[in-house]
Protein backbone atom coordinates (compact mmCIF):
# COMPACT_ATOMS: atom_id res chain seq x y z
CA UNK A 1 0.00 0.00 0.00
CA UNK A 2 1.15 3.54 -0.74
CA UNK A 3 2.46 5.55 2.15
CA UNK A 4 0.40 8.61 1.33
CA UNK A 5 -2.72 6.85 0.15
CA UNK A 6 -5.65 7.56 2.41
CA UNK A 7 -7.81 4.51 2.69
CA UNK A 8 -9.93 2.59 5.13
CA UNK A 9 -6.94 0.47 6.12
CA UNK A 10 -5.41 3.44 7.94
CA UNK A 11 -7.83 2.55 10.73
CA UNK A 12 -6.07 -0.80 10.97
CA UNK A 13 -3.15 0.85 12.72
CA UNK A 14 -4.19 0.91 16.42
CA UNK A 15 -2.32 4.16 17.16
CA UNK A 16 -3.82 5.92 14.15
CA UNK A 17 -7.23 4.53 15.08
CA UNK A 18 -7.04 5.91 18.63
CA UNK A 19 -5.96 9.37 17.44
CA UNK A 20 -8.74 9.50 14.84
CA UNK A 21 -11.24 8.20 17.40
CA UNK A 22 -10.18 10.88 19.88
CA UNK A 23 -10.91 13.55 17.28
CA UNK A 24 -14.22 12.02 16.16
CA UNK A 25 -15.79 11.18 19.52
CA UNK A 26 -16.71 14.77 20.61
CA UNK A 27 -18.31 15.54 17.23
CA UNK A 28 -20.21 12.28 17.21
CA UNK A 29 -21.42 12.91 20.75
CA UNK A 30 -22.76 16.34 19.75
CA UNK A 31 -24.41 14.81 16.67
CA UNK A 32 -25.99 12.05 18.80
CA UNK A 33 -27.37 14.38 21.45
CA UNK A 34 -28.68 16.88 18.90
CA UNK A 35 -30.34 14.48 16.50
CA UNK A 36 -31.77 12.20 19.19
CA UNK A 37 -33.31 15.03 21.18
CA UNK A 38 -34.60 16.81 18.07
CA UNK A 39 -35.93 13.58 16.54
CA UNK A 40 -37.65 12.34 19.68
CA UNK A 41 -39.14 15.74 20.60
CA UNK A 42 -40.35 16.25 17.07
CA UNK A 43 -41.75 12.75 16.91
CA UNK A 44 -43.40 12.68 20.30
CA UNK A 45 -44.84 16.19 20.58
CA UNK A 46 -45.22 17.53 17.04
CA UNK A 47 -46.65 14.68 15.00
CA UNK A 48 -50.32 13.73 14.75
CA UNK A 49 -51.61 10.41 16.05
CA UNK A 50 -52.01 7.52 13.69
CA UNK A 51 -55.63 6.99 12.66
CA UNK A 52 -55.59 3.35 13.70
CA UNK A 53 -53.02 3.09 16.49
CA UNK A 54 -53.60 6.45 18.16
CA UNK A 55 -50.71 7.83 20.19
CA UNK A 56 -49.08 4.40 20.55
CA UNK A 57 -47.45 5.03 17.18
CA UNK A 58 -44.93 7.32 18.90
CA UNK A 59 -42.99 4.28 20.10
CA UNK A 60 -41.66 3.68 16.58
CA UNK A 61 -39.15 6.50 17.09
CA UNK A 62 -37.12 4.16 19.28
CA UNK A 63 -38.43 0.79 18.14
CA UNK A 64 -37.52 1.05 14.46
CA UNK A 65 -34.01 2.57 14.89
CA UNK A 66 -33.05 0.05 17.59
CA UNK A 67 -34.32 -2.87 15.52
CA UNK A 68 -32.45 -1.49 12.50
CA UNK A 69 -29.25 -1.27 14.57
CA UNK A 70 -29.72 -4.70 16.16
CA UNK A 71 -29.63 -6.40 12.76
CA UNK A 72 -27.00 -4.18 11.18
CA UNK A 73 -24.59 -4.41 14.12
CA UNK A 74 -24.56 -8.18 13.66
CA UNK A 75 -23.79 -7.70 9.97
CA UNK A 76 -21.04 -5.24 10.92
CA UNK A 77 -19.59 -7.81 13.36
CA UNK A 78 -19.72 -10.42 10.61
CA UNK A 79 -17.82 -8.16 8.18
CA UNK A 80 -15.27 -7.20 10.85
CA UNK A 81 -14.74 -10.89 11.71
CA UNK A 82 -14.18 -11.79 8.07
CA UNK A 83 -11.69 -8.91 7.72
CA UNK A 84 -9.87 -10.23 10.80
CA UNK A 85 -9.71 -13.76 9.39
CA UNK A 86 -8.38 -12.56 6.03
CA UNK A 87 -6.16 -9.56 6.82
CA UNK A 88 -5.37 -10.13 10.52
CA UNK A 89 -6.06 -6.54 11.62
CA UNK A 90 -6.47 -6.51 15.39
CA UNK A 91 -8.58 -3.34 15.33
CA UNK A 92 -11.16 -5.12 13.19
CA UNK A 93 -11.44 -7.98 15.68
CA UNK A 94 -11.60 -5.61 18.64
CA UNK A 95 -14.30 -3.57 16.90
CA UNK A 96 -16.39 -6.73 16.51
CA UNK A 97 -15.82 -7.55 20.18
CA UNK A 98 -16.74 -4.00 21.20
CA UNK A 99 -19.88 -3.93 19.05
CA UNK A 100 -21.47 -7.08 20.49
CA UNK A 101 -22.76 -5.58 23.80
CA UNK A 102 -24.16 -2.59 21.91
CA UNK A 103 -25.99 -4.97 19.58
CA UNK A 104 -27.31 -6.93 22.54
CA UNK A 105 -28.63 -3.76 24.17
CA UNK A 106 -30.29 -2.64 20.93
CA UNK A 107 -31.92 -6.07 20.53
CA UNK A 108 -33.25 -5.82 24.09
CA UNK A 109 -34.53 -2.28 23.45
CA UNK A 110 -36.27 -3.40 20.27
CA UNK A 111 -37.87 -6.39 22.00
CA UNK A 112 -38.90 -4.32 25.05
CA UNK A 113 -40.47 -1.46 23.12
CA UNK A 114 -42.13 -3.89 20.73
CA UNK A 115 -43.63 -5.81 23.64
CA UNK A 116 -44.92 -2.66 25.33
CA UNK A 117 -46.37 -1.47 22.03
CA UNK A 118 -47.89 -4.87 21.28
CA UNK A 119 -49.94 -5.06 24.47
CA UNK A 120 -52.52 -2.34 23.61
CA UNK A 121 -52.38 -2.89 19.82
CA UNK A 122 -52.26 -6.66 19.42
CA UNK A 123 -53.54 -7.48 22.91
CA UNK A 124 -50.42 -9.44 23.85
CA UNK A 125 -46.90 -8.65 24.98
CA UNK A 126 -45.35 -11.45 23.02
CA UNK A 127 -46.41 -13.67 20.16
CA UNK A 128 -44.18 -16.10 18.30
CA UNK A 129 -44.52 -14.15 15.10
CA UNK A 130 -41.57 -14.65 12.68
CA UNK A 131 -40.09 -11.21 13.13
CA UNK A 132 -40.19 -11.43 16.93
CA UNK A 133 -38.81 -14.94 16.74
CA UNK A 134 -35.96 -13.63 14.58
CA UNK A 135 -35.12 -11.16 17.32
CA UNK A 136 -35.17 -13.90 19.93
CA UNK A 137 -32.79 -15.87 17.70
CA UNK A 138 -30.58 -12.81 17.24
CA UNK A 139 -30.52 -12.35 21.01
CA UNK A 140 -29.29 -15.93 21.48
CA UNK A 141 -26.48 -15.52 18.97
CA UNK A 142 -25.38 -12.23 20.54
CA UNK A 143 -25.28 -13.96 23.93
CA UNK A 144 -23.27 -16.83 22.44
CA UNK A 145 -20.74 -14.45 20.88
CA UNK A 146 -20.34 -12.42 24.08
CA UNK A 147 -20.03 -15.55 26.22
CA UNK A 148 -17.12 -16.92 24.21
CA UNK A 149 -15.25 -13.65 24.84
CA UNK A 150 -16.14 -13.56 28.51
CA UNK A 151 -15.04 -17.15 29.09
CA UNK A 152 -11.58 -16.89 27.58
CA UNK A 153 -8.54 -14.63 27.84
CA UNK A 154 -7.80 -12.38 24.89
CA UNK A 155 -5.42 -13.91 22.37
CA UNK A 156 -5.32 -14.53 18.65
CA UNK A 157 -6.71 -18.04 19.00
CA UNK A 158 -9.82 -16.85 20.82
CA UNK A 159 -10.10 -14.10 18.21
CA UNK A 160 -10.20 -16.72 15.45
CA UNK A 161 -12.71 -18.81 17.39
CA UNK A 162 -15.02 -15.86 18.01
CA UNK A 163 -14.81 -14.76 14.37
CA UNK A 164 -15.68 -18.28 13.24
CA UNK A 165 -18.50 -18.40 15.78
CA UNK A 166 -19.85 -15.15 14.35
CA UNK A 167 -19.87 -16.62 10.83
CA UNK A 168 -21.43 -19.92 11.97
CA UNK A 169 -23.97 -17.97 14.00
CA UNK A 170 -25.05 -15.92 11.02
CA UNK A 171 -25.51 -19.05 8.89
CA UNK A 172 -27.62 -20.78 11.52
CA UNK A 173 -29.53 -17.62 12.47
CA UNK A 174 -30.59 -17.23 8.82
CA UNK A 175 -31.50 -20.93 8.56
CA UNK A 176 -33.57 -20.72 11.76
CA UNK A 177 -35.27 -17.56 10.56
CA UNK A 178 -36.40 -19.15 7.32
CA UNK A 179 -37.36 -22.37 9.10
CA UNK A 180 -39.67 -20.29 11.29
CA UNK A 181 -41.05 -18.33 8.33
CA UNK A 182 -41.80 -21.58 6.51
CA UNK A 183 -44.27 -22.60 9.21
CA UNK A 184 -45.62 -19.22 10.22
CA UNK A 185 -46.25 -16.33 7.89
CA UNK A 186 -46.78 -13.90 10.73
CA UNK A 187 -48.90 -10.91 11.70
CA UNK A 188 -46.39 -8.03 11.41
CA UNK A 189 -47.23 -5.23 9.04
CA UNK A 190 -45.05 -4.87 5.93
CA UNK A 191 -41.82 -2.93 5.94
CA UNK A 192 -42.40 0.57 7.19
CA UNK A 193 -39.40 2.27 5.67
CA UNK A 194 -37.91 0.45 2.73
CA UNK A 195 -37.17 2.45 -0.38
CA UNK A 196 -38.74 0.21 -2.97
CA UNK A 197 -42.15 -0.39 -1.44
CA UNK A 198 -45.21 1.73 -1.93
CA UNK A 199 -46.83 1.08 1.41
CA UNK A 200 -44.33 3.26 3.28
CA UNK A 201 -45.53 5.29 6.19
CA UNK A 202 -46.42 8.88 5.45
CA UNK A 203 -43.94 11.76 5.50
CA UNK A 204 -45.29 13.13 8.78
CA UNK A 205 -43.79 10.16 10.61
CA UNK A 206 -40.99 9.48 8.14
CA UNK A 207 -38.92 12.65 8.64
CA UNK A 208 -38.65 12.58 12.47
CA UNK A 209 -38.01 8.83 12.19
CA UNK A 210 -35.06 9.53 9.88
CA UNK A 211 -33.66 12.04 12.39
CA UNK A 212 -34.01 9.46 15.18
CA UNK A 213 -32.33 6.87 12.99
CA UNK A 214 -29.42 9.26 12.46
CA UNK A 215 -29.28 9.78 16.23
CA UNK A 216 -29.19 6.05 16.95
CA UNK A 217 -26.57 5.37 14.27
CA UNK A 218 -24.32 8.12 15.63
CA UNK A 219 -24.91 6.80 19.16
CA UNK A 220 -23.73 3.43 17.91
CA UNK A 221 -20.62 4.90 16.31
CA UNK A 222 -19.79 6.95 19.42
CA UNK A 223 -20.10 3.91 21.67
CA UNK A 224 -18.25 1.73 19.17
CA UNK A 225 -15.30 4.14 18.99
CA UNK A 226 -15.12 4.47 22.79
CA UNK A 227 -15.35 0.73 23.34
CA UNK A 228 -12.85 -0.14 20.63
CA UNK A 229 -10.44 2.45 22.05
CA UNK A 230 -10.89 0.79 25.46
CA UNK A 231 -10.17 -2.63 24.00
CA UNK A 232 -7.04 -1.33 22.26
CA UNK A 233 -5.83 0.15 25.53
CA UNK A 234 -6.48 -3.10 27.41
CA UNK A 235 -4.46 -4.95 24.80
CA UNK A 236 -1.64 -2.40 25.06
CA UNK A 237 -1.63 -2.59 28.88
CA UNK A 238 -1.41 -6.38 28.91
CA UNK A 239 1.33 -6.43 26.29
CA UNK A 240 3.33 -3.80 28.23
CA UNK A 241 2.95 -5.85 31.42
CA UNK A 242 4.00 -9.00 29.62
CA UNK A 243 7.22 -7.34 28.42
CA UNK A 244 8.42 -6.96 32.02
CA UNK B 1 -8.18 -53.37 7.40
CA UNK B 2 -9.24 -50.15 5.80
CA UNK B 3 -7.83 -47.25 7.91
CA UNK B 4 -11.11 -45.34 7.78
CA UNK B 5 -13.05 -48.34 9.09
CA UNK B 6 -10.41 -48.85 11.74
CA UNK B 7 -10.72 -45.24 12.95
CA UNK B 8 -14.50 -45.52 12.94
CA UNK B 9 -14.48 -48.67 15.05
CA UNK B 10 -11.86 -47.12 17.34
CA UNK B 11 -14.12 -44.08 17.84
CA UNK B 12 -17.19 -46.20 18.54
CA UNK B 13 -15.25 -48.36 20.99
CA UNK B 14 -13.83 -45.29 22.74
CA UNK B 15 -17.23 -43.72 23.26
CA UNK B 16 -18.91 -46.93 24.41
CA UNK B 17 -16.04 -47.65 26.80
CA UNK B 18 -16.36 -44.20 28.37
CA UNK B 19 -19.89 -44.91 29.63
CA UNK B 20 -21.17 -41.86 27.72
CA UNK B 21 -23.47 -44.19 25.78
CA UNK B 22 -25.14 -45.37 28.97
CA UNK B 23 -25.26 -41.86 30.49
CA UNK B 24 -26.77 -40.05 27.52
CA UNK B 25 -29.38 -42.76 26.95
CA UNK B 26 -30.41 -42.74 30.60
CA UNK B 27 -30.51 -38.94 30.57
CA UNK B 28 -32.90 -39.12 27.63
CA UNK B 29 -35.18 -41.57 29.41
CA UNK B 30 -35.09 -39.59 32.67
CA UNK B 31 -35.96 -36.27 30.98
CA UNK B 32 -38.86 -37.75 29.05
CA UNK B 33 -40.21 -39.63 32.07
CA UNK B 34 -39.90 -36.64 34.41
CA UNK B 35 -41.69 -34.38 31.95
CA UNK B 36 -44.50 -36.89 31.37
CA UNK B 37 -45.03 -37.73 35.03
CA UNK B 38 -45.03 -34.11 36.19
CA UNK B 39 -47.39 -33.08 33.40
CA UNK B 40 -49.82 -35.84 34.31
CA UNK B 41 -49.93 -34.78 37.94
CA UNK B 42 -51.19 -31.35 36.90
CA UNK B 43 -53.98 -32.84 34.88
CA UNK B 44 -52.32 -32.11 31.57
CA UNK B 45 -52.37 -35.42 29.78
CA UNK B 46 -49.15 -36.03 27.89
CA UNK B 47 -50.51 -36.00 24.38
CA UNK B 48 -49.47 -35.80 20.77
CA UNK B 49 -48.10 -32.30 21.24
CA UNK B 50 -45.68 -33.44 23.91
CA UNK B 51 -43.65 -35.05 21.15
CA UNK B 52 -41.65 -31.80 21.37
CA UNK B 53 -40.34 -32.98 24.76
CA UNK B 54 -38.91 -35.96 22.95
CA UNK B 55 -36.94 -33.73 20.59
CA UNK B 56 -35.72 -31.37 23.28
CA UNK B 57 -34.63 -34.33 25.40
CA UNK B 58 -32.82 -35.74 22.39
CA UNK B 59 -30.99 -32.47 21.73
CA UNK B 60 -30.04 -32.10 25.40
CA UNK B 61 -28.70 -35.63 25.68
CA UNK B 62 -26.73 -35.16 22.49
CA UNK B 63 -25.24 -32.05 24.15
CA UNK B 64 -24.16 -34.10 27.18
CA UNK B 65 -21.67 -36.12 25.21
CA UNK B 66 -20.53 -33.33 22.89
CA UNK B 67 -17.48 -32.20 24.80
CA UNK B 68 -16.12 -35.75 24.71
CA UNK B 69 -15.91 -35.82 20.90
CA UNK B 70 -12.50 -34.16 20.68
CA UNK B 71 -11.50 -33.43 24.28
CA UNK B 72 -9.95 -36.81 25.13
CA UNK B 73 -8.12 -37.00 21.82
CA UNK B 74 -6.86 -33.47 22.34
CA UNK B 75 -5.61 -34.27 25.85
CA UNK B 76 -3.80 -37.51 25.05
CA UNK B 77 -2.36 -36.36 21.71
CA UNK B 78 -4.39 -38.58 19.40
CA UNK B 79 -5.59 -35.44 17.65
CA UNK B 80 -1.96 -34.46 16.90
CA UNK B 81 -1.54 -37.84 15.28
CA UNK B 82 -4.71 -37.28 13.24
CA UNK B 83 -3.37 -33.88 12.14
CA UNK B 84 -0.14 -35.48 10.90
CA UNK B 85 -1.78 -38.49 9.26
CA UNK B 86 -2.35 -38.54 5.48
CA UNK B 87 -6.11 -38.76 6.05
CA UNK B 88 -7.60 -35.28 5.82
CA UNK B 89 -8.97 -33.69 8.97
CA UNK B 90 -12.38 -33.30 7.35
CA UNK B 91 -12.62 -37.08 6.94
CA UNK B 92 -11.71 -37.57 10.60
CA UNK B 93 -14.46 -35.12 11.57
CA UNK B 94 -17.00 -37.03 9.46
CA UNK B 95 -15.94 -40.31 11.09
CA UNK B 96 -16.21 -38.75 14.55
CA UNK B 97 -19.67 -37.39 13.80
CA UNK B 98 -20.81 -40.78 12.50
CA UNK B 99 -19.44 -42.43 15.65
CA UNK B 100 -21.23 -39.86 17.80
CA UNK B 101 -24.45 -40.53 15.92
CA UNK B 102 -24.14 -44.30 16.29
CA UNK B 103 -23.37 -44.17 20.01
CA UNK B 104 -25.65 -41.30 21.09
CA UNK B 105 -28.51 -40.69 18.69
CA UNK B 106 -29.15 -44.22 17.47
CA UNK B 107 -29.87 -45.76 20.91
CA UNK B 108 -32.23 -42.91 21.73
CA UNK B 109 -34.01 -43.32 18.42
CA UNK B 110 -34.46 -47.03 19.06
CA UNK B 111 -36.09 -46.16 22.38
CA UNK B 112 -38.45 -43.67 20.74
CA UNK B 113 -41.28 -46.11 19.79
CA UNK B 114 -41.40 -47.35 23.40
CA UNK B 115 -41.40 -43.82 24.83
CA UNK B 116 -44.09 -42.78 22.34
CA UNK B 117 -46.45 -45.39 23.76
CA UNK B 118 -46.29 -43.61 27.14
CA UNK B 119 -47.44 -40.43 25.43
CA UNK B 120 -50.44 -42.05 23.82
CA UNK B 121 -49.00 -41.99 20.32
CA UNK B 122 -49.88 -45.02 18.23
CA UNK B 123 -47.19 -47.31 16.89
CA UNK B 124 -47.68 -46.31 13.27
CA UNK B 125 -47.09 -42.62 14.02
CA UNK B 126 -44.10 -43.45 16.18
CA UNK B 127 -42.47 -45.16 13.19
CA UNK B 128 -42.99 -41.94 11.20
CA UNK B 129 -41.43 -39.96 14.06
CA UNK B 130 -38.52 -42.37 13.90
CA UNK B 131 -38.13 -41.55 10.21
CA UNK B 132 -38.14 -37.80 10.95
CA UNK B 133 -35.50 -38.36 13.61
CA UNK B 134 -33.50 -40.40 11.14
CA UNK B 135 -33.43 -37.31 8.91
CA UNK B 136 -32.72 -34.82 11.69
CA UNK B 137 -30.31 -36.46 14.12
CA UNK B 138 -27.30 -36.83 11.76
CA UNK B 139 -27.33 -33.05 11.39
CA UNK B 140 -27.40 -32.71 15.19
CA UNK B 141 -24.36 -34.99 15.46
CA UNK B 142 -22.49 -33.08 12.78
CA UNK B 143 -23.29 -29.67 14.30
CA UNK B 144 -22.14 -31.02 17.67
CA UNK B 145 -18.62 -31.42 16.32
CA UNK B 146 -18.48 -27.62 15.81
CA UNK B 147 -19.24 -27.03 19.47
CA UNK B 148 -16.79 -29.65 20.62
CA UNK B 149 -14.02 -28.13 18.51
CA UNK B 150 -14.81 -24.55 19.60
CA UNK B 151 -14.33 -25.23 23.30
CA UNK B 152 -11.29 -27.53 23.09
CA UNK B 153 -9.05 -27.18 26.10
CA UNK B 154 -11.48 -24.91 27.93
CA UNK B 155 -12.11 -25.72 31.58
CA UNK B 156 -15.60 -24.22 31.63
CA UNK B 157 -16.66 -25.82 28.37
CA UNK B 158 -19.58 -27.81 29.76
CA UNK B 159 -21.21 -24.48 30.66
CA UNK B 160 -20.10 -22.61 27.57
CA UNK B 161 -21.11 -25.23 25.03
CA UNK B 162 -24.92 -25.28 25.32
CA UNK B 163 -25.03 -21.49 25.10
CA UNK B 164 -23.92 -21.43 21.51
CA UNK B 165 -24.71 -24.94 20.35
CA UNK B 166 -28.38 -25.25 21.32
CA UNK B 167 -29.42 -22.27 19.14
CA UNK B 168 -27.71 -23.88 16.13
CA UNK B 169 -30.00 -26.90 16.54
CA UNK B 170 -32.99 -24.61 15.97
CA UNK B 171 -33.62 -25.21 12.25
CA UNK B 172 -33.61 -28.97 12.76
CA UNK B 173 -35.72 -28.75 15.92
CA UNK B 174 -38.29 -26.40 14.36
CA UNK B 175 -38.83 -28.74 11.44
CA UNK B 176 -38.50 -31.97 13.40
CA UNK B 177 -41.03 -31.01 16.05
CA UNK B 178 -43.55 -29.54 13.62
CA UNK B 179 -43.40 -32.53 11.27
CA UNK B 180 -43.64 -34.98 14.17
CA UNK B 181 -46.70 -33.16 15.49
CA UNK B 182 -48.33 -33.21 12.06
CA UNK B 183 -47.51 -36.89 11.69
CA UNK B 184 -49.22 -37.77 14.98
CA UNK B 185 -52.28 -35.98 13.63
CA UNK B 186 -52.00 -38.04 10.41
CA UNK B 187 -50.92 -35.12 8.24
CA UNK B 188 -48.03 -35.99 5.93
CA UNK B 189 -46.43 -32.88 4.43
CA UNK B 190 -43.95 -34.19 1.88
CA UNK B 191 -42.71 -30.66 1.08
CA UNK B 192 -41.69 -30.17 4.71
CA UNK B 193 -39.96 -33.55 4.72
CA UNK B 194 -37.91 -32.58 1.69
CA UNK B 195 -36.98 -29.18 3.11
CA UNK B 196 -35.92 -30.76 6.38
CA UNK B 197 -33.83 -33.26 4.44
CA UNK B 198 -32.26 -30.33 2.57
CA UNK B 199 -31.42 -28.47 5.78
CA UNK B 200 -29.99 -31.63 7.30
CA UNK B 201 -27.85 -32.35 4.24
CA UNK B 202 -26.70 -28.72 4.12
CA UNK B 203 -25.53 -28.92 7.76
CA UNK B 204 -23.80 -32.24 7.09
CA UNK B 205 -22.09 -30.77 4.02
CA UNK B 206 -20.67 -27.64 5.62
CA UNK B 207 -19.83 -28.71 9.18
CA UNK B 208 -16.80 -30.97 8.51
CA UNK B 209 -15.01 -28.07 6.80
CA UNK B 210 -15.90 -25.58 9.57
CA UNK B 211 -14.85 -28.02 12.30
CA UNK B 212 -11.56 -28.78 10.53
CA UNK B 213 -10.80 -25.04 10.30
CA UNK B 214 -11.56 -24.61 14.01
CA UNK B 215 -9.31 -27.51 15.00
CA UNK B 216 -6.49 -26.09 12.87
CA UNK B 217 -6.91 -22.79 14.77
CA UNK B 218 -6.10 -24.66 17.99
CA UNK B 219 -2.85 -25.94 16.51
CA UNK B 220 -1.43 -22.68 15.15
CA UNK C 1 -48.01 18.24 29.93
CA UNK C 2 -47.34 14.67 28.91
CA UNK C 3 -50.75 13.31 28.04
CA UNK C 4 -51.44 10.80 25.30
CA UNK C 5 -54.82 9.62 26.45
CA UNK C 6 -55.00 5.93 27.20
CA UNK C 7 -51.51 5.36 25.78
CA UNK C 8 -49.70 7.67 28.24
CA UNK C 9 -48.25 4.86 30.35
CA UNK C 10 -47.45 2.75 27.33
CA UNK C 11 -45.33 5.51 25.87
CA UNK C 12 -43.71 6.52 29.15
CA UNK C 13 -42.77 2.94 30.04
CA UNK C 14 -41.41 2.24 26.55
CA UNK C 15 -39.26 5.37 26.53
CA UNK C 16 -38.26 4.89 30.17
CA UNK C 17 -37.26 1.26 29.70
CA UNK C 18 -35.36 1.92 26.49
CA UNK C 19 -33.48 4.91 27.90
CA UNK C 20 -32.63 2.93 31.05
CA UNK C 21 -31.08 0.11 29.01
CA UNK C 22 -29.13 2.54 26.85
CA UNK C 23 -27.96 4.56 29.86
CA UNK C 24 -26.73 1.39 31.60
CA UNK C 25 -24.69 0.56 28.48
CA UNK C 26 -23.41 4.14 28.32
CA UNK C 27 -22.35 4.22 31.98
CA UNK C 28 -20.64 0.84 31.74
CA UNK C 29 -18.80 1.94 28.60
CA UNK C 30 -17.59 5.20 30.14
CA UNK C 31 -16.58 3.66 33.49
CA UNK C 32 -14.61 0.90 31.80
CA UNK C 33 -12.97 3.39 29.46
CA UNK C 34 -11.84 5.56 32.39
CA UNK C 35 -10.58 2.62 34.42
CA UNK C 36 -8.59 1.20 31.53
CA UNK C 37 -7.19 4.60 30.65
CA UNK C 38 -5.90 5.07 34.20
CA UNK C 39 -4.32 1.61 34.24
CA UNK C 40 -2.59 2.25 30.94
CA UNK C 41 -1.22 5.59 32.18
CA UNK C 42 0.17 3.94 35.34
CA UNK C 43 1.81 1.16 33.35
CA UNK C 44 3.28 3.58 30.82
CA UNK C 45 4.71 5.81 33.57
CA UNK C 46 6.27 2.81 35.25
CA UNK C 47 7.73 1.84 31.89
CA UNK C 48 9.32 5.24 31.35
CA UNK C 49 10.76 5.29 34.91
CA UNK C 50 12.23 1.85 34.33
CA UNK C 51 13.73 3.06 31.07
CA UNK C 52 15.34 6.05 32.82
CA UNK C 53 16.84 3.77 35.48
CA UNK C 54 18.44 1.68 32.78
Amino acid sequence: MHKNSRSLWEFANPKRFVSIANKLIPWLTICTVLSMSVGIFWGVFFTPNDYRQGAAVKIIYIHVPSAFLAINIYIMMLIASVIWLIRRHHVSLLAAKAAAPIGLTMTLVAILTGAIWGKPIWGTYWAWDPRMTSFAILLMFYIGYISIWSAMEYNEKVGDLSALLCIIGSIFALLSRYAVIFWNQGLHQGASMSLDKEENISNVFYLPLLVCLLGFVSLFFTLLLIRTRTEIRIKRTTSLLRMN
Amino acid sequence: MNPLLYILSYEIKASTAGRSLFLSTSFFIIVVLTANISMNQFGIRADKNSVSILWIALAMSALLSINMIFQNDYDDGTLDWFMLSPISLETIVILKAVAHWVTTCLPMMLLTPIVCVSMGINFNSSLWILLVMMIGTPAISFISTIGSALTLGERANHLLLPIFILPTFLPILVFGIKISMLVTNSVYDSMAFLIMLAISLFCIAITPFITAIIIKVHYT
Amino acid sequence: MIDFGKYTWTIISAYGGASMLIIILLIMTILKSRKVNKELLVVEQKKSIDAQDD
